[in-house]
């Protein structure tokens, strides 16, 4: 069940209304049911693996908390986390794995291996999967105590608003939550709503419109050349974040309307200043849980410095593997732990040159150039992630330096990349919404707590305002292709 | 007291919003809404119950063929015509169904022309055509349920089919209507086809597809269970033209077919190929192309089938 589908446009008023009307000691049953069903509206089966996954990791959560001695807590953990990456591994990389077997046999000319089997990706099973195995270290780390309730965990790993695409949650924050009692606010209604409407926004209005460009060019990139390529890439980069936030977003408003704070999964990436800052504001739920159940593990950066570039290529290589099973996005994530290890290794040369230039960093142009630099990068990597395969990524960045066209901005090219004149005024109008909204939110203005303040008729207008926006400039309806949610196939 | 008044505030409020929100959308609506030739049937679905006494249905045939305004001004009956272009059999029963039971018509015709297409609809687009102008309620939502192959959802909420429209607006769509102009179902162009059109041997017949023989014989049983006389009828086109890989003599074999099961059901059946002499029918000059009547041609079929329906009601 999509977000952006009637079906769930009826089920979430249902699953809410229910929930406040029931009586508190079976409410998280009732989230249960809701969140099985949600899940199993893409396909019944891969609810059992979702159950094995709750049940193993319950299991674990509490033999770690009895086990006295850590090497049997480690045994634990160490099991539970070898059944929960193999079933994600056999799902999700096994094909990968095996064409990659095979290019290497061939090279060899050797026989090749030819399963019998097709493999299907379960939905969410990344996420689900990384936020049960987040709950058994937490238990190991004594973070939070065990959940003795089985259905209660449950809920913890399958709670429907944030299943399939994050975020990824923190026991200690959502199993704290499922525990307490909570109360209908009309605040929580009107802000989650809210969250969830600038989640539509984002998702029907940009990032399905960017699409048309994006897919018409990286789809025929043998046919594009120059800016056609740079606008595709620019766009991309805006298209997986209103993708991909606007799924956060909308699981935040889901949740919050029902009275559950989710956390926050995207802070305004794109205004960072460096690469490590972007990831600490893109993904957040992602990046913190690699920084928390990997990279701190492995030693972080308290072992050197050769350590901590090599512990970060770790990180970023399986972050890149975790987003998809080919090598673009090995690619993808090992250039942004490049990007960082060259940051930190040319930090202080940076600084020297600049001061001796006399460039001042701290000023308004100076942090825009390193946000435009930093922009640079990332959409620079995004190639990788966009593009088909490792081939297609090649044949468009070298598509992109192999001709200057200016005159794409005014011969009417422009319009023949998958939107016309309207649609594309739409696109840049809505784009300015979003940089002025990400602005506001950049310097800590709280918009729903400013417009809250503001009189009923002003409320009401920018109300009206998105939710026609989204009903009449969205891309939706019987000609759009169900867009998935780009984040769903990880 | 105070809590009980913030709570009177707040439920206030919503229902503001909500009211809002209902005049808003209904009039994006309706400014969104694919304003086609089938409006029509939007209009007379409208009108007050029993405004009619004959109702015409069917495909396009009938849409250009018949005008009830030349029923109006030389009979004095007061007929509507409810046929949208490709308007299946399926189709044309909740159609006939919806205006039997808000106007009650003494007689209703049905034009024939699409019982050759096995399926329930000819394209969505099509049966949006006709199930867009239904007004909410249980006939739509059975038609919807019953009918619709793809999304239904999208039958429902036509906003999702619409909204898309907002880029190519134009002053027609702010302006409100309250009466369909009839003139929009008149074709004013000629092609000139020779008078050589012969009827095929009515001893020549073809199995009726399933699917429209089905929805005709609810037609045929919906109208003697409400005493509702029905009259199955065809258009005048060029019926030995091949349209849609089909060919008009398969067609008019399954008119011939058509014509014993209306025996056996007791139902008129007036195959108005075999009164073009007696329309005093010109090929030459009555086709606005093979398959449509144009001006001249549905002059002459509503002034003759005009009569034919008021001898019906007078007798």
């Amino acid at each position: 069940m999509l977000f952006n589908s009637l079906q769930f446009l009826i089920f979430f008023p249902v699953v809410a209304l229910l929930y406040y009307v029931l009586p508190h000691k079976v409410r998280y049953i009732w989230l249960l049911v809701a969140s099985y069903f949600f899940y199993m509206c893409w396909n019944p089966k891969y609810a059992l693996l979702m159950a094995f996954s709750t049940v193993s990791t319950y299991t674990a959560g509490l033999f770690i908390s009895k086990c006295k001695a850590t090497n049997w807590k480690k045994l634990w953990v160490g099991l539970s986390f070898t059944v929960n990456i193999a079933i994600l591994f056999f799902f999700k990389y096994f094909d990968f794995a095996v064409n990659n077997i095979n290019a290497c046999l061939s090279a060899w000319n050797l026989e090749l291996i030819n399963p019998s089997f097709d493999v299907i990706l379960p939905v969410g099973i990344s996420f689900y999967t990384f936020q049960a195995l987040g709950y058994t270290v937490d238990v190991y780390r004594k973070d939070i105590a065990p959940e003795k309730n089985l259905l209660r965990y449950a809920l913890f790993v399958s709670f429907f608003p944030q299943l399939v695409a994050g975020p990824i949650e923190r026991s200690g924050n959502l199993i704290t939550q499922l525990r307490e009692r909570h109360y209908f606010k009309t605040e929580n209604v009107a802000n989650g709503l809210m969250l969830m409407l600038w989640g539509f926004f984002e998702k029907l209005v940009i990032a399905d419109r960017a699409a048309y460009i994006v897919d018409t060019v990286y789809n025929n990139y043998a046919s594009y050349t120059g800016f056609a390529i740079l606008i595709a890439t620019i766009l991309f980069a805006f298209q997986i974040y209103c993708d991909f936030a606007s799924y956060s977003d909308i699981a935040r408003g889901a949740a919050l309307v029902m009275g559950f704070n989710l956390m926050k999964n995207f802070d305004t990436p794109y205004f960072s200043q460096s690469v490590s800052e972007f990831w600490r504001r893109w993904h957040i739920s992602l990046s913190s849980w690699f920084r928390d159940y990997l990279y701190i593990p492995l030693g972080g950066n308290r072992k050197g410095r050769v350590r901590k570039y090599f512990n970060l290529m770790v990180v970023f290589v399986l972050s890149g593997l975790w987003h998809g099973a080919s090598w673009t996005f090995v690619i993808w994530g090992g250039l942004n732990g490049l990007y960082q290890i060259i940051g930190d290794m040319t930090k202080k040369l940076r600084l020297k040159v600049s001061s001796a230039i006399g460039v001042r960093r701290g000023n308004f142009s100076g942090k825009l150039g390193k946000a435009l630099i930093t922009f640079a990068l990332i959409d620079f990597s995004w190639i990788f992630f966009r593009a088909n395969s490792l081939h297609d990524a090649v044949r468009i960045i070298k598509n992109l330096f192999c001709e200057f066209n200016p005159w794409i901005f005014t011969d009417g090219t422009l319009f023949t990349l998958g939107l016309d004149r309207a649609d594309m005024f739409v696109l840049l109008m809505s784009l300015v919404v979003l940089l002025v909204v990400s602005s506001l939110k950049y310097v800590g203005i709280n918009i729903r707590e400013k417009l809250s303040e503001q009189g009923l008729w002003f409320r009401f207008a920018i109300y009206f305002a998105g939710l026609f926006a989204v009903l009449i400039l969205g891309i939706y309806g019987p000609e759009y292709d169900a867009s998935q949610f780009i984040y769903f196939q990880f | 007291m105070n809590n009980v008044m913030d709570n009177l505030k707040k439920i206030a409020k919503a229902v503001l919003f909500i009211a809002l929100f209902v005049v808003l959308y209904t009039g994006s609506r309706e400014v969104l809404r694919n304003k086609s030739e089938s409006e029509a049937l939007g209009k007379i679905f409208t009108m007050p119950n029993e405004s009619y006494s004959v109702v015409l249905a069917g495909p396009s045939h009938i849409q250009y063929g018949v005008h009830p305004s030349v029923l109006k001004s030389e009979y004095n009956i007061s007929a509507c015509n409810t046929a949208t272009a490709a308007q299946s059999m399926p189709t044309t029963y909740y159609v006939v169904k919806e205006m039997i039971e808000r106007h009650s018509p003494e007689i209703v015709a049905v034009d024939l022309f699409c019982m050759f297409y096995p399926e329930v609809y000819f394209t969505p687009t099509r049966f949006h055509q006709a199930i867009d102008n239904f007004p909410i309620g249980k006939n739509k939502a059975e038609a919807i349920l019953d009918l619709a192959e793809v999304s239904k959802s999208e039958f429902f909420l036509n906003y999702m089919l619409y909204h898309g429209r907002w880029k190519s607006l134009t002053r027609t769509d702010y302006t409100v209507t309250k009466e369909y102009d009839e003139t929009s179902q008149v074709l004013y162009v000629t092609t000139p086809f020779e008078n050589d059109f012969v009827p095929l041997d009515k001893a020549i017949k073809n199995e009726v597809p399933e699917v429209p023989l089905q929805y005709l014989k609810k037609i045929v049983d919906l109208c003697k269970e409400t005493n509702t006389e029905l009259i199955l009828t065809v258009i005048p086109y060029r019926a030995d033209v091949d349209n849609n890989d089909v060919t008009g003599a398969y067609q008019q074999s399954i008119y011939n077919k058509i014509e014993e099961y209306a025996q056996d059901w007791g139902v008129e059946y007036i195959n108005l190929l075999y009164h073009l002499d007696d329309m005093g029918f010109d090929f030459q000059t009555d086709m606005a192309e093979f398959s449509h009547l144009n001006e001249s041609g549905s002059m002459k079929v509503s002034k003759y089938f005009g009569k034919i329906l008021k001898d019906r009601l007078e007798n």
